[in-house]
């Protein structure tokens, strides 16, 4: 039998592990919906700070809103919100060329808690209290420093941020305009 | 007293149930003591059959004839300013505001409950 | 200003889901202030429900569900509660939150 020069001397008797190519791993990152831009008033909606207008300063990798109160005016502080717990609303601060490339996720990053197994370990930890980080404190003045101005330059948009949102008797939310 | 507004040919209705809810348009026939046929070419009401229950009358009349036509009707409209007349009057006024009111948006809603505030404190 | 803030819709629990004989308990409707229509009521699809109830030995107890559709045309919705609630709350307020919001 005459052998062709195309024939493998060699086949390996195992085929080799390679991937599955999979969806699993894909990124697929939140996007910012069309009623929010940057420098948008929004109403949160549920947590602490419920009830309070803040002003949307942009959308972080993990595709949470990054908002500030500004912190100033109604002492909501420089925080993560989901797009789904928010009231966007029409009225937009003009914020162009905000700088929040400084903002650190891990600052908002609650440190995974231990239980506390002690008595005194308990106690230790009340003492221990979370420390925010400098960095945190001084890109919060520079942002506020930032909106500050623009807020200024609206009239009554001051008290408008400090009041907050509640619905009132007769008041029909799907009838509502934000 | 006496009834001065009456459903005949020519008589300016707000309507105020069904599909064209909160338009004004004008009869320009009647089919019995319950249907009229209505025309809106200014206000965007198609010609159609109306429930007079649907409609309410008001002081404004333009001199058509029954079963004017669409053209014929928004010439005399015009011609005889009667949808001015109409949205410039009380209840005209009225209508715009209400609908005003509900286009209002988040921060407009604030600047409304500051001017009441300060109303308010003026009266005192 | 002392004013209590309102960040909810106010609602009724009506009842359960039912035919002429049977009701289904897992599916409770609630009847929400203001909406008379179906229209008006799909602005609340998704939205999250509680209802807070008092007794005796404890201070308050919520339960929490979720809007998931219309029931009917006159604005009623159906909602699922992670526990059903119990018949004896028919007719009682339960709170309609304002989000997740879809806007």
């Amino acid at each position: 039998m005459k052998v062709s020069a195309k024939t493998v001397a060699m086949y390996p008797t195992e085929r080799k592990n390679t991937p599955l190519k999979s969806n699993r791993t894909k990124h697929n990152p939140t996007k910012l919906r069309s009623s929010i831009k940057v420098g948008s008033i929004l109403i949160l909606l549920s947590g602490r700070f419920a009830g309070n207008r803040v002003v949307c300063l942009g959308q972080l990798d993990s595709g949470l809103l990054l908002v500030t109160g500004p912190y100033k005016i109604n002492g909501v502080p420089l925080h993560r919100v989901m797009q789904s717990r928010v009231q966007p609303t029409s009225t937009v601060l003009p914020l162009e060329g905000v700088d929040v490339s400084a903002v650190s996720e891990e600052w908002f990053k609650k440190p995974r808690a231990k239980a506390a197994s002690t008595e005194e370990e308990f106690m230790e930890d009340a003492e221990n209290k979370r420390v925010l980080a400098p960095e945190f404190l001084s890109s919060q003045k520079a942002l506020d420093a930032f909106i500050m101005p623009k807020v200024a330059a609206i009239p009554n948009m001051k008290k408008y941020l400090k009041s907050k949102f509640a619905l009132t008797k007769g008041q029909r939310f799907h009838e509502m305009r934000f | 007293m006496t009834f001065t507004r009456f459903v005949e040919v020519g008589r300016l209705v707000y309507i105020d149930q069904g599909k064209f809810c909160g338009k004004v348009a004008v009869i320009y026939d009647i089919i019995d003591r319950n249907l009229v046929m209505i025309d809106g070419p200014t206000t965007g009401v198609s010609r159609s059959v109306c429930n007079v229950k649907h409609i309410v009358l008001t002081k404004h009349t333009v001199g058509i004839e029954r079963a004017a036509t669409s053209k014929q009707i928004s010439a005399a409209l015009k011609e005889e300013g009667a949808m001015e007349a109409f949205t410039t009057s009380k209840w005209g006024m009225k209508i715009a505001g209400q609908i005003r009111r509900k286009q209002l948006t988040d921060f407009e809603r604030f600047q409304v409950k500051l001017l009441k505030q300060r109303r308010a404190q003026l009266l005192k | 200003m002392a004013i209590a803030k309102r960040l909810y819709v106010p609602g009724t629990f009506i009842g359960f889901r039912r035919s002429k004989h049977h009701q289904k308990m897992h599916t409770q409707l609630l009847n929400i202030e203001g909406v008379l229509n179906m229209e008006d009521a799909k602005c609340y699809l998704g939205k999250r429900v509680a209802i807070v109830y008092r007794n005796k030995e404890t201070d308050a107890t919520v339960v929490w569900g979720k809007i998931t559709r219309t029931h009917g045309n006159s604005g009623v919705v159906r909602a699922k509660f992670d526990k059903n609630l119990c018949p004896r709350f028919m007719g009682c307020p339960v709170r309609v939150m304002l989000y997740p919001n879809r806007d």
